[in-house]
C-alpha cells in the first residue's frame, strides 16, 4: 500500500517538474539557421586548396565493405587526416542535432536531404557552397548548407525467373490489388530507415487529402493496410534480397546504391521494375558541421570540396555502384546504374510535406495497421 | 570538550558528505531522466492525451503488452527451474564431469543478446542449418517449427540463467553444512532436506534472481523480434521504434511509464513478500557444503543425462557463432555449412577496418570503469536504503529504478540535453561531446540491477556478525570494511562481472554518447548489421562476437579467481 503511494508521488513529481518549467528549453530550436551560419559563408571564396592535415571526424553511413579504408587512404594521399565514424543516417542526424552546443564531428556524409534539413533547422551546420555545387544543381532544394552527391531512387526489383517486364507489377497498387502478387512481395518491417519511409511515403502520397485523417484519404489508409496485409514481413534473420533471389518472396525493393553489392552477393541480376507513378527518390548529401574552431571548419570544407569532386566521388561510385549527382562524373557510373538513371522517373511528390507528416503516419501504421 | 568538538566535526563532515553524494546522485543519475520525461511528455507545454488514447485504442499494443507479461511470468518460472537444477548439479549433488558442466553453464555469460538469437535463427529458423537437414529427413515438417512463444521462451530460458549461476550459486555454496548434517542425523529424507532446509536458505537470492528475470522478460527485445514471428510480438521493440523518431518519443515515454508502473507494482508485492519471510543461516562458524550422492540409480542416470543435455543446448549455439564467423553470408542464409567456402575474410575485414580492434579496448576500459563505479556507489546507497527505511530512501530507490524501463535512447538523450551547457554541478563544464558522458550513461543503465543485487546481499548478511563486531568495540566504519565487506566480496565480484559483460557490447546508449575517437564495440557491431549496409558486412558481427566471447571468458576466469581468494 505504502509503495503504491510512493509510486503516485513519483508520477506527481514528474508532472510537477514539468509544470514549473514553463520556459523550458525546447527540443527543437526554431529557425536559428541564419544565426548559426556566422561569418563563415564569406570565407568560401578565400578558402585555400591545401589541406592543413588537422584531424577531422567524418561521420558517414558509407563506411562498410572496406569503404572506410578506401576513404581514409585516399584522403591521406590528398593530405587530409581523418577519423571515419560509421553511423546510420538517423543516428548521425540525432548526434549532430544533440551536440549542437559542443560538436564532436566535423563532416557528415550520407544522410538524406530530409535528415539534413532537420540539422539545418537547429543551426548545427556551417554555411558553405562547395566548388562542385554547379555540377549538382537542380537535384534538390538549395539550402546553402548541405549538398547532394548521390541520387537515391528506391526501386522495386523482382526475380527474373519468376516475372518478366510484362508479368511484373506495373505499380505499387498492383501488389495488393491483384491477387497474384499476394504474399509475393516484401514490405518494410522497421520504420526508421530512409528507404522504408520513402516507400511508405511514396504510397500514401498518392492519396493526399486535406480532409482525410493526417492528410490522407480513407482510400489511402485502406490501401496501405492492404499493402501490409498482403505483403511478406521479412523477419530478422532472413534477407529480403536473398528471398527475392531464391524465389521465396520474388519481389522486393532496395535503394539504388545497394543494388550492385546485393546482386553480387546473391548472384542474381534482378528485374528492375519501373512503376508508372515513378520511383520515390531522394538525394543523399554531405555537409560541414559548425564549430567554434574556424580552422576545423575550413579544413572540413576543403575535405568536402575534395570528396565531392568528379574524380574522387566518381572512383567511389565505380566500385560501389552509386547513382551520382555530380553531372561531370557520370561516365564513372557502373552500367547497371546508368541504365536505371536513364529509365527511371522520380515520383512527383512534395517530399517536404510528406516528410513532415511521416512520423505521425508511421505512428498510426505501427499502432493500428501493421 | 575535545570529544564534543570531534563529534561536531564528525557530524558536519557526515552532513557535507551526504549533501555531495546525494546531490551527485540526483544530478547525474536521476535528473537527466526526469528532464527527458518532462520534455517528451510535455513538448507542447501541456500534456498531450492524444497518444494515450491512440495507445489504449491499439489492439497491437494491448496484444504486445499481454505477450510481454505472459512471457515475463513464464520465464520467471522456467529460468528458476533450469537455474536451480544447474546449481544443484554443480554444487549439491555428485554428478560426474561437473567440471565440464561448470564451464558449459557459464555460456549465458559469455554470449548473449542479438547475436546469440541470430545464431539460434540460423540453426533452427526457416532457412536454418538444422531445419534444412531436418527437412531432408522429414519433408513434411513446417520450416517455421521454431517460431513463436515456445521458441522465444526456450531461447530466453537457456540464455537467462546468469543470475542463478552467479548469485544463487554463491548462496548455495555458503550454506552451513551442519544444518544439512543435523537434518540427516534426524533421519530426514534427502528430498525433504532439499525442500525444507536447502531451498529455503536460498530464498533471498532466488527472489532477487526472479525479479531480474521478470524484468528481462517484460523488456524482451531481440529474441521476440527474431524468433517471435508475427504472432508473438512484444512491447519493447515497439517502444524502441517509437523512441527513435523525434515526434513519436512521447509514445515511447508513455508506454515506458506504463510498463514501469505495472512492474513497480509487481516489485512492491515481491518486496513485501521478501520482507515477511527472512530465512537465514543461523550458524556462526560455517562448515563448507559437501556434495550429496544421488541414491537411486535411475534418478542418477536421468539427472546426469539431463545435465549434459542442458549443457549441450547452451553451448552449441556459441560453437556455431564461432563457425559462422568464418562463413560467407550466402552460405549462412542458405543454411549451407561448407568448409571449402570458409575463410578468414571476415576477420581480415575487421582487423583492416579503420577502427580495427580498438573498439575492443575502448569497451573494456569503459565497461570496467563503469562496473567499478556503479558497484561502489550502490554499496553505499543500498546500505542506506536497507538500514534506514524512510519515505526519502524509498523514493530514492524508486527513482533509481527508472532506467529499468526508460528506453536507453531516451536515457542517452536526457544526458545530452542536461549537460549540453555548462552547469554548476559540472563545475562549469559542458559534458556533451566529452569522453565522460558515455561513462555516465553506462553507470545509469546498470544502476537498478546493481542496486537490486547488492540490496539482496545486504539482506542476507547475518545481522549477528555486525552486532558482534560492534560489541567488541569496532567503529561503524571498521565493522563495515573489516567484517561486512569481506562477506559481500563474492556478490561484489559477481555484480562487477555481470555489469562488465552487460556493457561490453552496449549499443543504444553508446551510439548517442560515444566520443568519435573512442568507438565502443556495440557501435561497430551494430554498424555491421544495419539495413543500409551490404549483406556480407553482417558477417562481421559474428567476428566481433567471437572477440567479445574471448574477453568475457577471460574476465570470468579472472573474477572466479578473485572470488576464491
Amino acid at each position: 500500500m505504502k509503495k503504491w503511494r510512493v509510486t503516485a508521488t513519483v508520477l506527481a513529481a514528474v508532472m510537477a517538474l514539468s509544470g514549473c518549467g514553463g520556459q523550458a528549453e525546447e527540443t527543437k530550436a526554431p529557425e536559428t539557421a541564419a544565426a548559426g551560419g556566422t561569418a563563415e559563408s564569406a570565407g568560401t571564396e578565400a578558402l585555400s586548396d591545401t589541406p592543413t592535415g588537422k584531424k577531422i571526424v567524418v561521420v558517414t553511413n558509407n563506411a562498410s565493405n572496406g569503404r572506410d579504408v578506401w576513404l581514409k587512404e585516399n584522403a591521406e594521399k590528398a593530405g587530409f587526416n581523418i577519423e571515419v565514424v560509421d553511423l546510420g543516417g538517423g543516428d548521425a542526424t540525432a548526434r549532430v542535432i544533440s551536440e549542437v552546443n559542443n560538436p564532436t564531428t566535423n563532416v557528415i556524409w550520407g544522410p538524406s536531404e530530409d535528415q539534413f534539413s532537420s540539422m539545418v533547422a537547429v543551426g548545427a551546420l556551417a554555411e558553405f557552397t562547395p566548388d562542385w555545387a554547379d555540377d549538382v544543381s537542380g537535384l534538390s532544394a538549395v539550402n546553402g548548407y548541405s549538398w547532394p552527391y548521390e541520387i537515391q531512387p528506391k526501386i522495386l526489383v523482382a526475380n527474373p525467373d519468376v516475372y518478366t517486364a510484362e508479368t511484373a507489377p506495373k505499380n505499387y497498387s498492383d501488389l495488393w490489388e491483384k491477387e497474384e502478387f499476394h504474399g509475393k512481395y516484401a514490405v518494410p518491417t522497421s520504420f526508421d530507415g530512409n528507404t522504408n519511409r520513402a516507400i511508405i511515403g511514396g504510397i500514401l502520397a498518392q492519396y493526399l487529402d486535406e480532409n482525410g485523417e493526417l492528410g490522407v484519404s480513407d482510400e489511402g489508409w485502406s490501401a496501405i493496410s492492404a499493402y501490409f496485409e498482403y505483403g511478406y514481413k521479412t523477419p530478422k534473420g532472413e534477407d529480403d534480397f536473398g528471398n527475392m533471389a531464391s524465389g521465396k518472396v520474388p519481389i522486393t525493393f532496395t535503394f539504388a546504391s545497394g543494388l550492385k553489392n546485393k546482386s553480387e552477393t546473391f548472384g542474381i541480376e534482378p528485374l528492375v521494375i519501373y512503376t508508372e507513378a515513378g520511383e520515390p527518390t531522394n538525394t543523399n548529401q554531405v555537409a560541414v558541421v559548425n564549430n567554434k574552431d574556424a580552422e576545423l571548419v575550413e579544413e572540413s570544407k576543403r575535405f568536402v570540396n575534395w570528396l565531392g569532386s568528379a574524380e574522387v566521388i566518381g572512383v567511389y561510385a565505380q566500385t560501389n555502384g552509386n547513382m551520382l549527382a555530380n553531372k561531370s562524373a557520370s561516365e564513372y557510373m557502373v552500367p547497371m546504374i546508368r541504365d536505371i538513371q536513364n529509365n527511371y522517373k522520380p515520383q512527383d511528390v512534395d517530399w517536404t510535406y510528406v516528410n513532415s507528416m511521416m512520423d505521425e503516419w508511421v505512428a498510426k501504421i505501427q499502432l493500428e495497421i501493421y | 570538550m575535545m570529544e564534543k568538538n570531534y563529534r561536531l566535526r564528525h557530524l558536519l563532515m557526515t552532513a557535507a558528505a551526504s549533501v555531495i553524494i546525494f546531490g551527485g546522485i540526483f544530478v547525474f543519475l536521476i535528473y537527466p531522466n526526469l528532464t527527458l520525461l518532462k520534455i517528451t511528455l510535455f513538448s507542447k507545454g501541456s500534456f498531450d492525451f492524444q497518444p494515450v488514447r491512440q495507445i489504449l485504442g491499439s489492439d497491437r499494443v494491448i496484444k504486445c503488452l499481454i505477450n510481454s507479461f505472459t512471457l515475463a511470468i513464464c520465464l520467471t518460472i522456467t529460468v528458476n527451474i533450469l537455474g536451480i537444477f544447474e546449481i544443484l548439479v554443480l554444487d549439491y549433488y555428485e554428478v560426474k564431469g561437473s567440471k565440464w558442466l561448470n564451464i558449459a553453464y557459464h555460456s549465458p555469460l559469455i554470449c548473449n543478446g542479438m547475436v546469440l538469437v541470430m545464431a539460434y535463427n540460423f540453426l533452427f529458423g526457416g532457412q536454418g542449418f538444422v531445419t534444412a537437414n531436418l527437412m531432408k529427413a522429414l519433408p513434411n515438417i513446417n520450416p517455421l517449427w521454431f517460431r513463436g512463444f515456445g521458441a522465444v521462451l526456450l531461447e530466453m530460458t537457456l540464455a537467462g540463467t546468469s543470475n542463478h549461476i552467479m548469485f544463487v550459486r554463491d548462496a548455495l555454496r555458503s550454506i552451513d553444512y551442519q544444518t544439512i548434517e543435523a537434518a540427516q542425523n534426524m533421519g530426514v529424507k534427502s528430498r525433504r532436506i532439499l525442500t525444507k532446509v536447502v531451498l529455503p536458505t536460498l530464498r533471498p537470492s532466488i527472489f532477487a534472481a526472479s525479479i531480474l528475470t521478470f524484468i528481462v522478460g517484460v523488456s524482451a527485445f531481440a529474441t521476440p523480434q527474431v524468433l517471435g514471428g508475427e504472432n508473438f510480438e512484444t512491447i519493447n521493440p515497439l517502444i524502441h521504434s517509437f523512441s527513435n523518431t523525434l515526434t513519436t518519443r512521447n509514445y515511447a515515454a508513455i508506454l515506458a511509464i506504463f510498463l514501469g508502473t505495472v512492474t513497480v507494482v509487481v516489485l512492491s508485492i515481491s518486496n513485501y513478500i521478501e520482507k515477511r519471510g527472512n530465512y537465514r543461516s543461523v550458524s556462526k562458524s560455517k562448515t563448507p557444503l559437501k556434495k550429496q550422492p544421488i541414491q537411486s540409480k535411475g534418478v542418477r542416470v536421468i539427472v546426469t543425462a539431463a545435465a549434459y543435455m542442458v549443457a549441450l543446448m547452451q553451448t552449441i549455439p556459441l560453437l556455431f557463432i564461432f563457425i559462422f564467423s568464418f562463413m560467407p553470408v550466402k552460405d549462412l542464409y542458405e543454411g549451407n555449412i561448407d568448409v571449402r567456402n570458409m575463410s578468414l575474410k571476415n576477420y581480415i575485414s575487421v582487423f583492416t577496418s579503420t577502427t580495427g580492434v580498438r573498439p575492443v579496448f575502448t569497451s573494456i576500459v569503459y565497461s570496467a570503469l563503469a562496473a567499478v563505479v556503479v558497484v561502489s556507489i550502490m554499496l553505499f546507497l543500498a546500505r542506506i536504503i536497507t538500514k534506514k527505511q524512510t519515505k526519502v530512501t524509498m523514493c530514492l530507490e524508486l527513482f533509481l529504478q527508472i532506467p529499468w524501463f526508460l528506453p536507453a535512447t531516451l536515457i542517452a538523450l536526457g544526458l545530452i540535453m542536461s549537460f549540453s551547457k555548462p552547469t554548476v554541478f559540472t563545475m562549469g563544464k559542458t559534458l556533451t561531446g566529452t569522453v565522460v558522458l558515455m561513462l555516465l550513461g553506462y553507470i545509469i543503465i546498470r544502476t537498478p540491477y546493481t542496486l537490486r543485487m547488492i540490496k539482496s546481499a545486504y539482506a542476507s548478511i547475518d545481522g549477528a556478525l555486525e552486532e558482534a563486531a560492534r560489541n567488541l568495540g569496532a567503529s561503524t566504519m571498521k565493522t563495515y570494511f573489516k567484517v561486512l565487506l569481506p562477506v559481500l566480496m563474492p556478490t561484489i565480484f559477481s555484480v562487477f562481472l555481470l555489469n562488465f559483460i552487460g556493457l561490453l557490447a552496449e549499443y543504444n546508449v553508446s551510439v548517442f554518447l560515444f566520443h568519435p575517437m573512442y568507438q565502443p564495440l556495440g557501435v561497430v557491431l551494430n554498424a555491421a548489421t544495419r539495413a543500409d549496409t551490404s549483406p556480407d558486412t553482417q558477417m562481421l558481427s559474428f567476428v566481433y562476437s567471437v572477440l567479445i566471447m574471448i574477453v568475457s571468458t577471460m574476465t570470468i576466469v579472472f573474477v572466479n579467481r578473485g572470488k576464491k581468494r
